[in-house]
């Protein structure tokens, strides 16, 4: 089969699945929505695996129309987009063993809906199509998060993420306002156009990814979300739809960025992306729920990964996305093989092992392959190390101050075996490995032990569990919703005033 | 008179206590950029985009119209969807004011 063919199978595997699957409940009364998810997720991961394997390294991209219209929707793929293949694919073969938290047919057809969105957006070739097949994932995502019933989590999705479509929607109208038709990458008449225009496109574009991929002050309701929903659906939020906000970011904001050299937008993204590592991480440090605290570090991850595009290491930045999918997805899912209750989190000894192997990964201390990803970036500054230890510090101390008990009643799975063996391979495949001082490491080591100290210390106060930071930023849900305009407002006087 | 609209949307967004009231403020705002983008393709004079062979007319631009309708699609079922949600998240706690909602 041709890549042509692939990138057009890829987006549309989920979505005849579901029309199968609605198509025969509605008919005959007969419920195949597991074997369509079951299905349509085998085929899709034989497509990614396929489409990685073909463009992995190689340089140009492949486009792809539905049909031989002159204006068909064009389809596209290119090497960029592997590493959000790849997170994409890795929750998906995660959650196949455990389906059936998604109790009734409908939500199975939600979650079918879901994959298409999501595979859409991966091979979209145009920012429309890209805005169409975000609201598909979204607006499934909104029913999923829901399914336990705790609807407040999925409202505040839901506003929040009309928020950003809203302004996706304006730069999209912005960006067409200049003459270029919608295709990416972005066409000639696009940078021809005055820089005041250019930075409404930016400001707009930017603000609605900001939101979408949880970035400080717009990243509350991550952990809302996930601690409302089942652990698959986590999985997928925590390790792939937070990414397509990174993703909408990279593509549609930073590329072009680069093209005309219009600095001011990197510079708040890096302003964004420092905020976006320590706040958050102080709440991963006080915080009592366990999933709120992996919720936390996938949003301190967020800073790091819009920290690296800043400095411009798109491809560390990438390669972080693809081996964060792998242990967040590994972290959320083995929530469901713990027993967890007064702080205690208790599981079967390589639950455990499998779990402290995948929070050391979420901390970034050293030798995790992150600390490696971020070497590079923490040696060009050292405010930039200050800042990397003290939120790792924090993210490390946020795991520890739980107490951990072995309990032999808890469930039994293959997968922290399979979680373990798909992160040792990732980890593997890393290029960046390289001899380091032994002052680093023993700052890097140092920086842990006090942090097991304080949260030592922290686990025996009984009154710091009953105060959280988040509670105080943002009390209530105006306040919340406040937010993006004040990001949108400040991050337009920010480009301006450093354009100017 | 739009960006006038989305500014008082906005207000009442970011004012208005109670979450019916909200995503009917995200509805106007959302229909006035939908108006915007409608605006942009607009030609004076210009006709309905049907081509015949041959024919040289002014016409307004089809693609803001047709990326529109997707745009008011997916709107309405976003509405729907939320309000759905709002009655569900009613019937369980008796409350609508977003005030009184927090983690």
């Amino acid at each position: 089969m041709t890549e042509a063919a692939l990138i057009l199978l890829f987006p549309f595997v989920p979505l005849f699945a579901a029309v199968a699957a609605l198509a025969l409940h509605s008919l005959v009364r007969r419920d195949i929505s597991i074997a369509a998810l079951r299905g349509s997720a085998a085929a899709q991961t034989a497509v990614g695996l396929a489409l990685i394997v073909r463009f992995l390294g190689v340089a140009g991209e492949v486009r792809r129309p539905i049909s031989l219209w002159n204006y068909a929707i064009e389809f596209a793929f290119d090497s960029s987009r592997t590493p959000f293949l790849m997170a994409y694919l890795c929750p998906l073969l995660f959650s196949l063993s455990r389906l059936r938290q998604l109790t009734s047919p409908s939500l199975r057809l939600a979650m079918l809906f879901y994959l298409g969105g999501c595979s859409g957006l991966l091979v979209t070739g145009d920012v429309f199509n890209f805005f169409v097949f975000y609201e598909l994932m979204i607006m499934a995502a909104y029913v999923l998060v829901a399914a336990r019933g705790r609807f407040y989590a999925s409202v505040k999705y839901m506003l929040l993420g009309a928020i950003s479509s809203c302004f996706l929607l304006a730069g999209i109208i912005a960006f067409y306002a200049t003459g270029a038709d919608l295709g990416i990458p972005f066409a000639p008449e696009f940078y021809a156009r005055p820089v005041a225009h250019q930075a409404w496109v930016y400001t707009l574009f930017a603000t609605a990814f900001f939101i979408k991929s949880a970035f400080f002050p717009v990243h509350s309701w991550v952990a809302t979300c996930h601690a409302a929903s089942v652990p698959m659906i986590s999985a997928f939020l925590g390790s792939y739809t937070v990414f397509t906000g990174i993703y909408g970011l990279y593509q549609r904001v930073l590329r072009p960025a680069a093209v005309t050299g219009f600095v001011p937008i990197f510079d708040w993204l890096e302003t964004l992306a420092l905020l976006t590592m320590l706040v958050p991480s102080a709440a991963v440090f006080l915080e009592k729920d366990f999933k709120r605290c992996i919720a936390g570090s996938t949003v301190v991850t967020m800073g790091f990964v819009g920290l690296l595009l800043a400095r411009g290491y798109p491809k560390a930045a990438t390669f972080y996305v693809a081996l964060h999918a792998v242990y967040k997805s590994l972290l959320f899912h083995l929530t469901d093989d713990l027993v967890i209750a007064g702080g205690i989190v208790q599981g079967r000894g390589r639950t455990l092992a499998a779990l402290a192997v995948a929070a050391w990964m979420a901390s970034g201390f050293f030798p995790a392959v992150i600390w490696f990803l971020k070497y590079d970036l923490i040696e060009a500054h050292a405010g930039l190390r200050a800042a990397a230890l003290i939120s790792s510090a924090f993210v490390a101390g946020g795991f520890l101050k739980f107490r951990y008990a072995r309990h032999d009643a808890a469930p039994r799975t293959a997968l922290p075996v399979a979680g373990l063996m798909a992160l040792f391979m990732v980890a593997a495949s890393f290029p960046w490995y390289r001899p380091v001082a032994a002052w680093k490491v023993m700052l890097e080591l140092s920086t842990l032990a006090t942090i097991v100290w304080l949260a030592e210390r922290w686990r025996r106060q009984e009154g710091g569990w009953r105060w959280t930071w988040e509670g105080r930023l943002f009390p209530n849900l105006n306040v919340e919703l406040l937010m993006p305009l004040l990001l949108f407002v400040s991050g337009l006087a920010f480009v301006v005033a450093r354009r100017l | 008179m739009n960006l006038l609209i989305i500014a008082l949307a906005t207000y009442g967004l970011i004012t208005t206590d109670h979450l019916i009231r909200k995503i009917m403020c995200l509805a106007i705002i959302e229909s006035m950029i939908i108006l915007a983008f409608l605006g942009v393709g607009y030609a004076e004079g210009g006709l309905a985009p049907l081509l015949s062979p041959g024919e040289q007319i002014p016409m307004v631009d089809p693609m803001p119209q047709a990326l529109m309708l997707t745009a008011i699609v997916i709107g309405v079922c976003f509405n729907a969807l939320a309000l759905a949600f709002i009655v569900n998240l009613h019937r369980q706690t008796g409350r609508l004011n977003a005030s009184e909602f927090h983690d």
